[in-house]
């Protein structure tokens, strides 16, 4: 008696079993795409009064300015015979993202044509707006390079807005 | 008393019988059967293609903006988990845990981190009901380009 007790109480167990067994199912999710490299410039710092340092796109206003005023916020006013000079630096950095390049070229260009008598220089070569002037084939990523930035303004050129776009490329080598 | 064992075993074989029926019917799927199901959610940006319960969400091209120190993307989708016969009732567990990954990127799944390790990402979802997840994706910088790959393993069991 004992025994068939036994035994049904085992079939009993392994019916609840039976029943209270889980259900499962699986899925799959696929994550696909392209990793990019890519450089970004950003303009950190310039001469005047200045906005949007930090972004690829800042501006600098230098107000009104003659040979004989004073210099703007952060330019020094030097005096030739026949022309004057207001200088300054341009901070300019590049980083690279998913790139193995060591280093980049920075090439600088007007955006239209400077005014009769005015002169923009970066490191001392003049820069126009139709050809790129080189600035550096070794610029070192994640670091802000300073360039010497100078407007020449020659004492014949006529009074008037000197407005003016630098765009700067960069290229990783 | 030997009526009272026969009386017994009887009772005790009724109680067997649905194991029996159950065997039989095992050719159709039975009704505690689940399924999980991924869905569209959130954003809508096309980027996932679901097929029941397989999924693959395309991030196209992975480029760096700004000046972090990496690119993160952020995915939301949908799973719901279904029973067979349409039945909502109860709830199941959902684990996820990555499966195979190319080292490109990190991952995390409503704010915790995926790894090889299964984690329960609900412990009590309720059948029938969609439930939205959001995936974030890591890219560093220092990561090489190319094409990037993952697959999370999904499942579901019931409560």
């Amino acid at each position: 008696m004992k025994k068939i007790f036994g035994v049904s109480a085992a079939v009993v167990m392994l019916a609840f079993a039976s029943v209270a067994s889980a259900a499962t199912s699986s899925g799959t999710l696929t994550v696909t795409g392209t990793v990019e490299s890519s450089i970004s410039l950003t303009i950190e710092s310039a001469g005047g009064t200045t906005s949007g340092t930090g972004t690829a796109a800042a501006s600098s206003d230098l107000g009104n300015i003659s040979k004989f005023g004073s210099a703007p916020t952060g330019f020094t006013l030097a005096r030739g015979a026949s022309d004057w000079t207001l200088s300054s630096t341009i901070g300019v950095a590049v980083v690279k993202a998913n790139l193995t390049s060591t280093d980049y070229s920075l090439t600088a260009q007007l955006g239209s044509a400077p005014a009769s008598g005015v002169a923009w220089k970066l490191n001392g070569s003049t820069l126009s707006d139709s050809a790129a002037t080189t600035l550096t084939s070794t610029g070192t990523y994640a670091s802000t390079g300073s360039y010497s930035w100078d407007i020449v303004v020659a004492d014949s050129s006529a009074a008037a807005a000197i407005d003016n776009t630098i765009n700067f490329t960069a290229t990783s080598n | 008393m030997r009526r009272m064992m026969a009386a017994a075993m009887v009772v005790l074989v009724s109680a067997a019988l649905p194991i029996q029926a159950e065997r039989r019917r095992a050719a159709a799927p039975p009704e505690e059967t689940l399924s999980i199901v991924f869905v569209e959610a959130g954003s809508s940006d096309g980027s996932l293609k679901a097929a029941g319960s397989e999924a693959w969400l395309d991030l196209n091209a992975v480029s760096h903006q700004g000046n972090s120190r990496s690119t993160t993307l952020r995915r939301t989708f949908g799973i719901r988990i279904e029973r067979a016969g349409n039945a909502t009732a109860g709830t199941a567990a959902i684990v996820a845990r990555l499966e195979s990954w190319d080292g490109r990127a990190t991952y995390r799944l409503d704010g915790r981190a995926l790894t090889a390790a299964p984690f329960v990402v609900d412990a009590h979802a309720a059948v029938g009901t969609v439930t939205v997840h959001t995936l974030d994706i890591e890219v560093p910088i220092e990561a090489a380009a190319g094409p990037l790959s993952a697959s999370f393993a999904w499942e579901v069991s019931s409560n």
